[in-house]
């Protein structure tokens, strides 16, 4: 399985990539959007963790990308944002993202919602 | 009357214009004639200057006096007296002397009786029967005419005016004052004066109200004296400081009074001592009455005008004060928008230092969490220690959410997602995490009073964090013996949670302030255990954005018990009335 982590934090980043590879997941890093869309075509990643606060091309922007491109449509989105207003998750929500988990997680939620984000990711896309 | 005045002069005039016109016509006849005659042309001069200053009587005697003179200058011209009256030209000029003496003469006397009033000269001057009943009849006609214009007017200059115009015709005085109170001030001020102005009677000027207050004169009496001398006054206050100094031997003068205020005075004064008839002093008995009345109502509509005045000056000062009003109001609604901005430039600012802090603060947790599992590089102690790193981490970020939901909160920013949804699965989950977190709470917690659902309209999350805080509220602050006795069920309409705990409780002094932000209890057990003060302040914000309410009953060593009630969803209503 592998993991896009979009995080403008390294120490984010770092602390993702940490906690994944002991869960064996295979990871790759981009620190804000506009490389999203290269990583995408040539990884073809199982599931994206995305922030949504960033410089250059932000969450938001980035989330809207993927969604209306057909070749990564498919791909789970889980959201991860200090951004923790219910409008946020909402509209997350309403764009496509399967999940939002507003930092600080514990390493234990988050693994256990990409696990149930890839179990779900059929389920998900059929309903959206 | 204008006319009269007019008719008076004219008739005078007439009479020196013809008078001229006969000394010409005389001279010019002499010149064209032989040379004695001459002088008896140019002896019209006297002739005709005597006719015109002494009426009939000069006519005669002119004439007289002409006639010896031309006969003693031709005898001494050597012509002969007698042939000077009879021969050439000498009767015809005789003839005509006396034919334009006696015709200047007359019309002298034909001004004079028609028109006696010339010149102050005819004051007091007993004229026989026949002026006296014209003078009569013509301070009546200027009586009259005074009447029809000062009835006319409400204005007090115009009533001052006219009463000036009518006695100067009537009386030609050589002092004459008119002072009239000011409406605003009560002053007396003089209005019209005649030479008058060096005694403080110069038109415009204020007069002394004490002179005037200690005058002993009656309202609209008249007063006249003739030819006192100052040694011989016994009231030496009113004509003493006016009369004698201005040189009057006679004056009429006439206090008006309107109550007790003196509103106007009337002076009227002559240099000679024996002024004044007594038909002078009835015309102005007979003005003063018609003057008094004329002022009354001129001060009347003055004073009307004057309260219009201050009406529409006191409307300018409202309308004024309602400027300054709404000026006021528009500063307020300013500042109002001003604190409206400032909050919500603080709840923004609230949000992004919450996001910068949660950044940092999700990496801490993050390798405290995988420090705390690490079993295999890292002893019990090291686990404990990164945990213990972990739950203050945590904590500071639950504080930095309530901050920013209190921020939210008071800039009318709180937000909802309400779904419809079964709370006591809310509740339920709730207990489960708690339980999952201390084991030990699993003894504590008596739940048996949760039923099995209700479904009620709101945000499960906010909710969550309602019955988290009351929950975790009864555990921190009751001991660990203590059973806390959870219940969930609905009533009519209403879905109700409460939360009973057998701990410190509440003195009612901290119970009223118990739900404001930040309050904390001084009671020292309490404080003993942590917290920030938000959280019931936070619940009880999100229960009442549900339309629900949180209460709290407490006795103090005894515990406290608190209820959240919340409105049921309307679906379950309609399941309920079907």
């Amino acid at each position: 399985m592998r993991i896009l982590v979009v995080d403008d934090h390294p120490d984010i980043r770092m602390l993702l990539v940490s906690i994944l590879q002991r869960a064996d997941y295979e990871v790759i890093e981009a620190a804000d959007g506009t490389t999203v869309e290269t990583w995408v075509a040539d990884t073809h990643p199982d599931l994206i963790i995305l922030d949504l606060t960033m410089p250059g091309m932000d969450g938001w922007e980035t989330l809207e990308q993927l969604k209306s491109d057909p070749t990564s449509q498919d791909i789970p989105v889980i959201i991860s944002s200090a951004l923790s207003e219910h409008e946020d998750l909402a509209k997350a929500r309403d764009m496509g993202a399967i999940d939002y988990i507003p930092k600080p997680w514990s390493s234990e939620d988050l693994l256990e919602r990409i696990r149930w984000a890839i179990t779900n990711r059929a389920k998900h896309k059929k309903s959206a | 009357m204008i006319r009269n005045l007019d008719e008076a002069d004219f008739v005078p005039r007439l009479g020196l214009t013809a008078g001229t016109f006969a000394m010409w016509a005389a001279v010019f006849m002499s010149f064209v004639e032989i040379a004695p005659v001459t002088f008896s042309g140019l002896l019209a001069v006297p002739v005709v200057l005597a006719a015109v200053l002494f009426g009939v009587r000069g006519a005669v005697v002119g004439s007289a006096i002409g006639i010896v003179l031309i006969s003693v200058l031709s005898v001494i011209s050597g012509a002969g007296s007698i042939a000077v009256l009879t021969e050439g030209s000498g009767p015809i000029n005789v003839v005509v002397l006396v034919s334009l003496a006696t015709m200047v003469g007359y019309g002298r006397r034909f001004s004079k009786s028609e028109s006696p009033v010339e010149s102050g000269s005819t004051v007091g001057v007993k004229t026989g029967e026949t002026d006296s009943n014209a003078r009569r009849a013509q301070l009546n006609n200027i009586a009259g005419d005074f009447i029809d214009s000062v009835h006319d007017t409400l204005v007090i200059e115009e009533v001052s005016r006219c009463v000036t115009t009518h006695v100067t015709r009537a009386l030609k005085p050589d002092f004459f004052a008119i002072s009239v109170a000011d409406v605003v001030n009560r002053r007396i001020k003089v209005k019209q004066s005649i030479g008058l102005h060096l005694l403080g009677f110069g038109v415009g000027e204020y007069r002394s109200v004490s002179a005037t207050l200690e005058d002993p004169m009656s309202d609209g009496e008249i007063e006249v004296w003739r030819g006192r001398k100052y040694s011989d006054l016994t009231d030496r206050s009113l004509f003493a400081a006016t009369a004698i100094p201005a040189g009057m031997d006679s004056a009429m003068t006439a206090n008006f009074r309107q109550g007790d205020d003196l509103i106007a005075q009337l002076w009227i004064g002559s240099s000679k001592t024996d002024s004044f008839t007594p038909d002078e002093v009835e015309f102005v008995e007979k003005i003063s009455h018609h003057l008094e009345s004329a002022l009354v109502n001129a001060r009347n509509a003055e004073s009307v005008k004057e309260l219009q005045r201050q009406l529409v000056g006191q409307n300018e000062i409202l309308a004024n004060m309602q400027d300054g009003i709404e000026y006021n109001e528009g500063e307020l609604r300013l500042d109002h928008e001003e604190l409206v901005e400032l909050s919500e430039s603080k709840t923004q600012f609230m949000s992004e230092v919450a996001h910068e802090i949660k950044t940092p603060l999700s990496v801490m947790i993050g390798y405290a969490d995988l420090l705390r599992f690490d079993t295999e590089n890292l002893g019990n102690d090291q686990r404990e220690y990164a945990e213990s790193i972990e739950k203050s981490a945590r904590q500071l970020a639950v504080l930095i959410d309530d901050l920013s939901d209190i921020s939210n909160i008071e800039s009318g920013h709180f937000s909802m997602s309400k779904t419809e949804h079964d709370v006591v699965s809310v509740v339920s989950s709730v207990i489960d995490g708690l339980v999952v977190f201390n084991p030990l709470n699993s003894e504590r917690l008596d739940a048996t009073g949760v039923m099995a659902s209700q479904f009620i309209d709101g945000d499960p999350a906010r909710l969550s964090q309602v019955f988290t805080n009351l929950i975790t509220n009864a555990l921190k602050y009751s001991s660990t013996e203590h059973k806390i006795v959870i219940t969930a069920m609905a009533t009519d309409q209403k879905f109700e949670f409460s939360v009973k705990d057998s701990g410190l409780g509440i003195s009612d002094a901290d119970l009223e302030r118990l739900f404001t932000p930040y309050f904390r209890s001084s009671n020292p057990d309490a404080l003993e255990r942590e917290g920030t003060g938000l959280g019931l302040f936070l619940s009880r914000s999100i229960v009442e954005a549900h339309g629900g309410t949180l209460t709290v009953s407490s006795t103090v060593g005894l515990g406290s018990t608190f209820s959240v009630n919340l409105p049921v969803a309307e679906m379950n209503l309609n399941a309920r009335a079907a």
